[in-house]
Parts: structure tokens; sequence; C-alpha cells
């Protein structure tokens, strides 16, 4: 697995539970993941429920660390870590 | 059951059932754990409420407002989370924090720019009769395991019970909130936590129980410097020939206006007095073009090509209303400006230059800003300006303005309220940058860098 830090710099929500996300230190460094779901309830909640954690991070200039497969930008797990 | 009540430190949503693990307590090294887990047995209506308790610890995680999370006396599940009730058992209440560097939002929406003059700003109300004076400390910290900068305030505050529960009125008066000013190194670029040390009763010297308290944690981003080259016109008129150039004060007043107003940390400025080519009363159009082929000729000799020129001209032999060669609407820095300058008050600016805000406007134009159209200039940017009259905000409760002061100058800090305060790009009187202008000029100034 792979992870991402930094701040959530662009959110783009395309539909319920899908979305892209810019995470990196600066507006020129970013890594673009992605917010899937495979429609199953459980999956449709985690991707519901991200896109709000990302959207809250995003407002309120709060750095995430999203994990990701090496080779897959969906995001699985979302950390926001103290200060 | 069981309730732990603290801040949420930590927060992970991981997608494997989904699975919410939260600490919560009084700092990271002592916070509790527990978990929010979707099963997969739940129905619809679980899992919206275990996901309604997960965005909800992520908002009170991200705007530092304390929680009250519910669980098993046994166990760490939750099975409620409530944002507790001010404790009005508490007199001293904290009802906002403010971090301004020129204009904020409450919601401290306007970003922070790392390196630039930085207040915070303490709103208190007091619920009981008689009133107290406060003063108090906050302390900061960029990590969990960064030090704590302990920081006094620069003031006391008088809270009277009579004005509890009410934010604008102490928002609108630089006196009327507990103002603590960054060190250089609290504003480096990255995070910081802002928690409150202990609030002192002035009278007494007790410390004062505070109700309310949240720990806003706010990120100071890079940003370039502001690039300018201030040209002063010296020209000569009258019989007898007298001579006429801005003075020190026109040119130190501008740079430090800009450094307030301006969404950057650093003024990279120089300075270069030059005689007029044209014949007074010449007009800014004749000052642009000279001052155009000064700055191709330095730029060719090696001049920083992000360098905006700008010429400031003294009123004491006319009047020259100032313009800029033109509003680029990408990045241009080769655009040029110039304006007058003077002692005038214009019946709101004491500091003994108008030349200060004058180029600010000019300014504003080379970085591809239009007049909003409110106070008889040209309506150009009156379909997008976001408040009526050329405003800061809409309320007493949206943007506001805050000059942070300037100690060299004798510029004390003073509260600009939203709702008196008009933006730079207007013609009207009381100007400043509205976080419309603050926001246009940083992106323009990106785009150049």
């Amino acid at each position: 697995m792979a992870e991402t830090t930094g701040l959530v710099q662009q959110l783009t929500v395309m539909s319920s539970g899908t979305a892209c996300v810019w995470i990196g230190p600066r507006p020129d460094n970013t890594e673009l993941l992605m917010v899937i779901n495979d429609g199953s309830a459980a999956d449709s909640a985690f991707a519901n429920t991200l896109i709000q954690m990302l959207a809250a991070a995003s407002t309120n200039f709060r750095a995430v660390i999203a994990t990701h497969g090496d080779t897959s930008a969906k995001i699985t797990r979302l950390q926001i870590d103290p200060v | 059951m069981a309730s732990t009540t603290g801040f949420v430190q930590r927060l992970t949503w991981v997608q494997t059932g989904p699975t919410a693990c939260v600490w919560v307590g009084a700092t990271p090294v002592a916070a509790e754990a527990f978990v929010i887990a979707v099963g997969s047995t739940d129905n619809d209506a679980t899992v919206t409420f275990k996901c309604g308790m997960v965005s909800l610890l992520a908002h009170a995680q991200v705007t530092g407002r304390k929680v009250d999370v519910i669980h098993g006396d046994t166990s760490a599940e939750i099975t409620s989370v409530r944002l507790p009730c001010d404790d009005i058992t508490t007199p001293l209440q904290l009802d906002a924090i403010e971090v301004t560097q020129a204009i904020q939002h409450p919601s401290l929406a306007v970003p922070l720019l790392a390196g630039k003059r930085t207040v915070v700003r303490l709103y208190f109300s007091y619920y009981t009769t008689p009133g107290i004076t406060v003063q108090g400390q906050i302390a900061v910290r960029s990590g969990p395991t960064a030090p704590l900068f302990t920081i006094a305030s620069l003031n006391a505050v008088v809270l009277d019970p009579a004005q509890a529960g009410s934010v604008p009125p102490k928002r609108n008066d630089a006196g009327q909130s507990l103002n603590f000013l960054l060190p250089d190194t609290a504003t480096a670029e990255g995070p910081l936590i802002i928690t409150i040390a202990g609030i002192t009763n002035t009278a007494t010297g007790s410390p004062v129980p505070l109700g309310a308290e949240t720990r806003p944690t706010v990120w100071f981003h890079s940003t370039p410097p502001l690039r300018v080259h201030l040209v002063g016109i010296r020209y000569t008129q009258g019989t007898p020939p007298v001579t006429f150039v801005p003075g020190n004060l026109d040119f130190e007043l501008l740079e430090s206006w800009l450094g307030r107003a301006y969404p950057v940390a650093h003024v990279v400025s120089s300075r270069v007095l030059v005689t007029a080519t044209a014949a007074p009363p010449f007009g800014c159009g004749d000052i642009n073009a000279q001052i155009a082929a000064i700055r191709a000729l330095d730029v060719a000799a090696g001049q920083d090509a992000r360098t905006h020129y700008y010429g400031l001209v003294s009123d004491g032999g006319f009047f020259m209303r100032g313009c800029a060669a033109g509003i680029p609407s990408g990045p241009q820095p080769a655009t040029v400006a110039s304006g007058p300058t003077g002692p005038a008050t214009w019946g709101w600016d004491g500091d003994g230059s108008y030349g200060d805000w004058y180029g600010g406007h000019e300014l504003g134009h080379t970085f591809g800003r239009l007049h909003p159209g409110y106070c008889g200039e040209s309506m150009d940017d009156r379909a997008n300006y976001p408040y009526d009259w050329g405003l800061l905000g809409g309320s007493d409760t949206s943007f506001a303005g805050f000059d942070v002061g300037d100690p060299v100058h004798g510029l004390a800090m003073a509260a600009l309220p939203g709702t008196v305060w008009r933006d730079v790009m207007t013609y009207c009187n009381n100007q400043w940058l509205s976080a419309y202008t603050y926001l246009g000029v940083r992106r323009r100034l990106i785009a150049e860098a």
C-alpha cells in the first residue's frame, strides 16, 4: 500500500460516492486520487463519509494521509493526524 | 454507559467494515482510542447513523471543537457522539478565535500566508455582573511532538456583561478582543494548533476558568513576495521654479501598506528618483510611458522580470490623477502604473500619506483587478463583486479587515469592520483589500511567479 500526505488542494464530487481529490503539500505538487465504490451499501457508506471528511479537511486547511494501492488511485483509508 | 470528553486528536476511516478509529483526549499523547464499526448486518438506518457520527467527529476534529463520546463501560465502541453545550456555570466563555493577517472570515476561510504578520484575536463573553478585565496567554505548536510556544496577550480587555453573547462589537474594535502577535517562528509553512494557556483577572492576578474552549488548527501557506520598484517622479514648475519630489514617508508608507494589506509576507522593494520627461502638468499616461521605458531597460540589464513598476508623483505642484497602463487578463508584470501622493487625509486616512492606498489601487490594476463600480468608478466588475457598495463583507459576521499595524511608523493595530470599509479597487473612502481582491491578487502573484 502507498500513502499520500498533504492538504486537500482540490476536490471534485462527481456523483454519489464518487470524487476526484488532489492531495499534496502545494497546489502545484499534488497527486490525483479517487473516491469510488462498488455500489454495495457498505462501500457506498465508506465513500460518502470519505468525501465528507475530505471536504472538512479541505475547507479547514487540514492535512490528510490517504492510503491507496501501489498501482491504484482508489483511497481505501483516510487519516487525519493531530497537530 | 460511560462518557469520554476531549478533543478528537486522530481519526482514521478504513474501507474494511467500514470502520473508524478515533482518539479522543486533551492532548495527542493523552488520548483514548474508540471505534465505530459498520457491520454487515447493520440496516440502512444504522449505517447512516454510524456514518453520521464519523462525519461529526471529523468536523469536530478539523474545527477544534470538544466532543463527548458515549461508549460502554467496558467497551471502546462509540454508541453516540455529542458536541457539549457551553458550560453556563462558567461565567467566562470563549465566543470565537479569529486568526487574521489582513482580511478574514469567522470560519477562517481566508488562507493564512507563511511569514506574514499574524494576529490571533480571542472574543470572550462574561455573564456575571460586575464585569472583569482579563489578559491571557495562548500556546501554539506546529506538530504533536513540536515544542509549545507560549505567547502573552498584547492587551487586556474589559468584559462588559451587557455585551455577553455578541461577537460583532468586539470584532469591530481591536481593543475589545484579546490580541496575540504570533512570532515569525510560528508562521512557518505548515500547520499550527492554537490553545489557550490561561486567562487572568488583571485586578486579582487570579486565573479565570474558561468555558467553551476551542482549539483551532490553521495552516500557513507559502506565497511569493511582491516585487515592486517605486519610481519617484521629480518635476519643477512655477515662478520662481520649485522642484517637487515624493517624500521618504510616501515611499515608506506605501511599502508598509502593501506589506500589511496585500496577500504577501514580504515586499521586495527598491526605489529611484527620476526627472519627468514630460512638462508639468503631465498626465499618468505620460509617466507610465516613461516608467515602462525605464523598466524595459532595467529588465534587459538584469532586473527580475516579475517586478512591478509604480510611479509616485508628489501633489505639491499639481494633482496628477493615477492610472495603470492596462489591466492585464493574465500574468503581465510589465504593466506599469503611477499615481499621486501627499499628506491629505481624504477625510479618513491620517497616517501622513495617501499614496499608500492609492498605490495599492493602481498596482491592483496591474494584477488584473477591475473597478467594482460603487463610488463613481467604472462598473467593470459590478456583476462579480460579492458585496453591495463595495463593502468588505455582507454583515458583521462575514469578512472583516484587520490592519496588523506597523510599529516602525507608529501605526496601531486596527479592526476594519466589513460593513464600513470598502474594497481598494473602488473609489470609496476607507479602503482595504476585500477577500475577493486579496485572493485575486494572490492567484495572479502565484501565476506570475
